[in-house]
């Protein structure tokens, strides 16, 4: 079989122990891409990287990187050799190395001349902006500088690929935007394929080029963020996305009808009993689109900053939407939707 | 599982079987299986059990020693929590002393802090001589309060540091909460900090109970010399005394393994019943009752502890080392440097066990330290489930009585065709081998645990860059671990240098260790030389661990820099 992207997994399962924890997926990634992964915790995110990286062994499958198979049924290469850097969750910086030692171990492994290490310590350490650090040891560093060493760690092993499993999920939340930025930054200097596990969804779309969201073993869809954020092929990928509303019911000739509601949707339709999906951003005044009108009682408004978030009782449903102004519980609201943001998807439970 | 993988299953099951298994096998096969070594046709029979049991001087040892257990059980547990409670949450004043009291207790052998006692409360003795004996106080001494008073002393720092373990996960969040619904302080600790406490002073009495019946050191000096007969004793009288009867001795091991077994599953069935998390991971540091003037008696009662405890034993065995007699006390007519002076010469008797035990115990010590990092090493490969019943059997045989040890490697290296053909029974050899059996456990409780706090991602950054299982072991997982290497290493050693019951029964008929020459020179009215002897074993030992853990540390240091001192011995996550 030809496996021809950069990085490429066919097949791949995995149990450990009566759980299985990946079944039958396949994956590819692009030469100099950035995928991230996106998936809650126990869906087998960092069981897939594991398996790229060697740590573990797969019970089914190929995986290739650069084009070279590095598993399959005969094939299993040793991990140094597989052309793989590996960013952990909790750094794994070794605490009795100097920072720049963390950082030529693996250099020295290789069996790279002093002279030519020092270059790389220096080049890796300056990328991440930790140079003046050099002698330090890993308690002397922040927590944000420790994951800086640890990308540099890895980045100065020039890796055919770099995975990275959700290196931000220990660093602070005002740190967190701006290593996010420098990791993009520096991985696409260097053109480095990136795979980036995370189960922070806002984080993963900020960062890549293609988003994949796993669930239970599996991959569900994969694609661009904006195209999963518009056009999920599940409820589960509408809510994890950025929550959404959902209505069950059926839909022909482009009308979607359930009991009091009727809208018109622009959206393909993946079966006649479907759930209708809209963002609480997509919510308009009911003049903006009169033909796709809802009506309610206002139960909450909460202050969000940009917007009021209303919650919304139609009597059977209950919606989410972000309105401009304060509406008084219990008064009386009306809606729209455009036809072209009403999604539809797969009833949760089908 | 790889052929490399079961080739360490295979390796560590066969090293128990032989250090532990197998000469545990034997004590309990003798009991039951009377003609075992007799080359007959084995049969089983429980007519040699009944009959070693039903003596009368059998049913006394069993159940002096049961009610010595519980007596001394319940006393050193009460005596650990209250210490527990001054130390944990208390302004008590001379917390340095106070601290180090449990620790230096913990680390110096009963059987000397015993001798030291007997030099104290003997007729005639040193308190006798200062008038601080009151009348028919010394005749109390030898006899079941004696016993209960120095295994009080001797064991309450175990509870000591179970419960104040507990204490300290436990936070004053629980008590705050019972005062701000009204209750009482008294009320708070009767229905919240005691039930809470419960499981671990259940722990720490179980422990005790434990401890005191496997005990050999007391029960061959003050229970001897008061003749309250004892299982551990009884045992080793039945292997040394002519004829031997191993057939006694093997029935009564078989008793007091079952009374230890059944000590286990108690705990087992009571924690299995209480399930409370005390360490929530949000405690914070508990509230210290401010004593007030009260903190002064306080501290009195925790510094006559440290006092009975460790520093007048201590004095009783240098003022014995340097005196002619015992009876005429410490008179400048009286000092003399004559023991001191052959214990420190070479070729005298006393010297010639100082060294030999010193040189046993070192060989021990690097042994189990290069034993137990071998078992990291393979253990890292193997997986965590190897690595827990590598623990669980470490301390599962930590539990086993070193007279029992004794007994079942005689059976083994003596008896048995194969073991008794390496001829090893008798030399130095078989007697390390002993020591050996009895610390590595040790080793591996200190070791295995500080490996499995290593971070798997540091290991596995590790085979990422390149580095092959060498190398992991000796830049990554040596380093990360040194300091818990270097204290299981001193643990053993000085383990062994004072270990009594294996010196005693497995003695080579070369020359005996310093334990079993110290208890014979006492047991010869021979004090003051024993006296000199325990000083400079402890001495020697306690200088050389010294030494050695600075040199260690310096050499780390030296090697590793200051990432050294911040691990602590203890590495982090990563």
């Amino acid at each position: 079989m030809a496996l021809t992207a950069w990085v490429e997994c066919r097949g791949l399962a995995k149990a450990l122990g009566t759980n299985q924890v990946l079944r039958d997926l396949d994956l590819s990634v692009e030469k100099g891409e950035i995928l991230s992964i996106l998936g809650p915790s126990g869906s087998g995110k960092t069981t897939l990287i594991r398996l790229i990286a060697g740590l573990a062994d797969p019970d089914a499958g190929e995986i290739s990187v650069a084009g070279r198979l590095v598993f399959g049924p005969r094939t299993n290469a040793r991990i140094e050799s597989r052309g793989v850097g590996y960013v952990f969750q909790d750094y794994a910086v070794w605490p009795h190395m100097s920072v720049a030692e963390n950082v030529g171990f693996g250099l020295g492994l290789a069996g790279m001349g002093r002279a030519e290490r020092d270059q790389r310590i220096r080049e890796a350490l300056t990328s991440v902006g930790i140079a003046a650090l050099a002698d330090r040891y890993p308690d002397q560093l922040s927590g944000g500088q420790q994951q800086r060493l640890a990308l540099a760690r890895s980045m100065a092993m020039r890796p055919e690929v770099i995975l990275l499993d959700e290196p931000l999920s220990n660093v602070d939340a005002a740190l967190r935007e701006h290593l996010r930025l420098e990791i993009l930054q520096l991985v696409r200097a260097h053109g480095t394929t990136a795979i980036y596990i995370t189960h922070d969804q806002s984080e993963a779309m900020a960062l890549c080029d293609r988003l994949a969201v796993m669930q239970g073993g599996r991959l569900l869809q994969a694609g661009p963020p904006e195209e999963l954020y518009r056009r999920p092929n599940s409820w589960f990928i509408a809510n994890f996305l950025g929550g959404a509303n959902a209505i069950e019911g059926e839909v022909a000739d482009g009308v979607f009808t359930a009991p009091g509601v009727r809208l018109h949707t622009t959206c393909p339709a993946p079966a006649s009993r479907v759930a209708l999906v809209f963002r609480p951003e997509d919510a308009l005044p009911e003049s903006a689109q009169p033909q796709n009108r809802l009506e309610g009682v206002v139960v909450a408004s909460m202050f969000i900053g940009r917007c009021w978030r209303i919650t919304l009782n139609t009597g059977s449903l209950q919606f989410v939407l972000d309105w401009t102004h304060r509406v008084e519980d219990g008064a009386a609201l009306a809606f729209s939707v455009a036809p072209d943001r009403c999604a539809l998807v797969l009833p949760e439970k089908s | 599982m790889t052929i490399g993988g079961a080739a360490t299953s295979l390796g560590v099951v066969s090293l128990f079987v032989v250090l532990v298994f197998l000469p545990l096998a034997l004590v309990m096969g003798q009991a039951v299986v009377p003609d075992l070594m007799d080359g007959h046709w084995p049969h089983l029979s429980l007519a040699g059990l009944e009959h070693s049991l039903g003596n009368a001087r059998s049913i006394t040892a069993i159940s002096h020693t049961v009610v010595l257990s519980a007596i001394g059980a319940v006393s050193a547990t009460v005596l650990g929590a209250l210490y527990a409670l001054m130390l944990a949450r208390s302004n008590v004043p001379f917390r340095a002393v106070l601290r180090a009291t449990p620790w230096l207790i913990f680390l110096t052998p009963g059987y000397l802090k015993a001798l030291a006692w007997v030099l104290l409360m003997s007729p005639g003795g040193y308190l006798a001589q200062f008038g601080l004996l009151p009348e028919g106080w010394d005749t109390a001494f030898f006899s079941l309060n004696g016993l209960i008073f120095v295994h009080t002393l001797n064991l309450f720092p175990m509870a000591c540091f179970v419960i104040g373990a507990a204490m300290s996960g436990l936070g004053s969040e629980f008590e705050d909460a019972a005062r701000t619904v009204g209750g009482s302080a008294r009320q708070a600790w009767v229905k919240i900090n005691l039930p809470l406490l419960a499981p671990a002073v259940v722990l720490a009495f179980l422990s005790i109970f434990a401890e005191i019946a496997s005990d050999f050191g007391l029960a061959a000096t003050i229970a001897r010399t008061s003749n309250f007969g004892l299982l551990t004793y009884s045992i080793a009288t039945a292997i040394e005394n002519f004829p031997v009867d191993f057939q006694l001795a093997g029935s009564q091991a078989l008793v007091l393994l079952a009374m230890l077994c059944s000590v286990l599953l108690l705990d087992k069935a009571l924690r299995r019943q209480r399930r409370v998390r005390l360490i929530t991971g949000r405690s914070r540091r508990p509230r210290i009752y401010d004593l007030g003037l009260w903190r002064w008696p306080v501290a009195g009662f925790g510094l006559l502890v440290s006092l009975l405890s460790v520093w007048l034993p201590m004095a009783a065995i240098i003022a014995r080392s340097g005196a002619r007699t015992l009876g005429q006390g410490l008179a400048a007519s009286n000092m003399t440097w004559r023991y001191l002076d052959q214990a420190l010469t070479l070729g005298q008797p006393a010297n010639q066990a100082l060294l030999r035990s010193l040189w046993f115990a070192g060989l021990t010590a690097i042994t189990c330290g290069v034993l137990a990092l071998l078992l990291a090493w393979r253990l890292d490969q193997g997986g965590k489930a190897l690595r827990q019943i590598v623990l669980a059997m470490a301390v599962g045989a930590m539990a086993i009585p070193g007279v029992v040890m004794g007994l079942g490697y005689i059976l083994l290296w003596d008896r048995v065709p194969g073991f008794a053909d390496t001829g090893i029974y008798g030399t130095w050899k078989l007697l390390v081998l002993g020591y050996v059996s009895h610390g590595l456990p040790y080793a591996l409780v200190v070791v295995l645990p500080a490996v499995g706090q290593i971070s798997p991602n540091l290991i596995d950054a590790a085979r990422l860059h390149g580095a092959g299982a060498t190398t992991r072991m000796f830049r990554i997982i040596v380093p990360l671990i040194a300091l818990s290497l270097v204290t299981a290493v001193l643990l053993v050693f000085a383990r062994s240098v004072f270990e009594l019951p294996i010196s005693q029964l497995l003695q080579p008929t070369a020359g005996a260790p310093a334990p079993s020459v110290i208890v014979r020179l006492f047991g010869n009215d021979n004090d003051g030389l024993g006296s000199a002897l325990s000083l400079l074993a402890i001495l020697a030992t306690g200088g050389l661990a010294g030494l050695l853990w600075l040199a260690a540390r310096a050499a780390g240091r030296a090697v590793w820099g200051n990432g050294f001192d911040s691990l602590g011995g203890m590495p982090r996550s990563g």
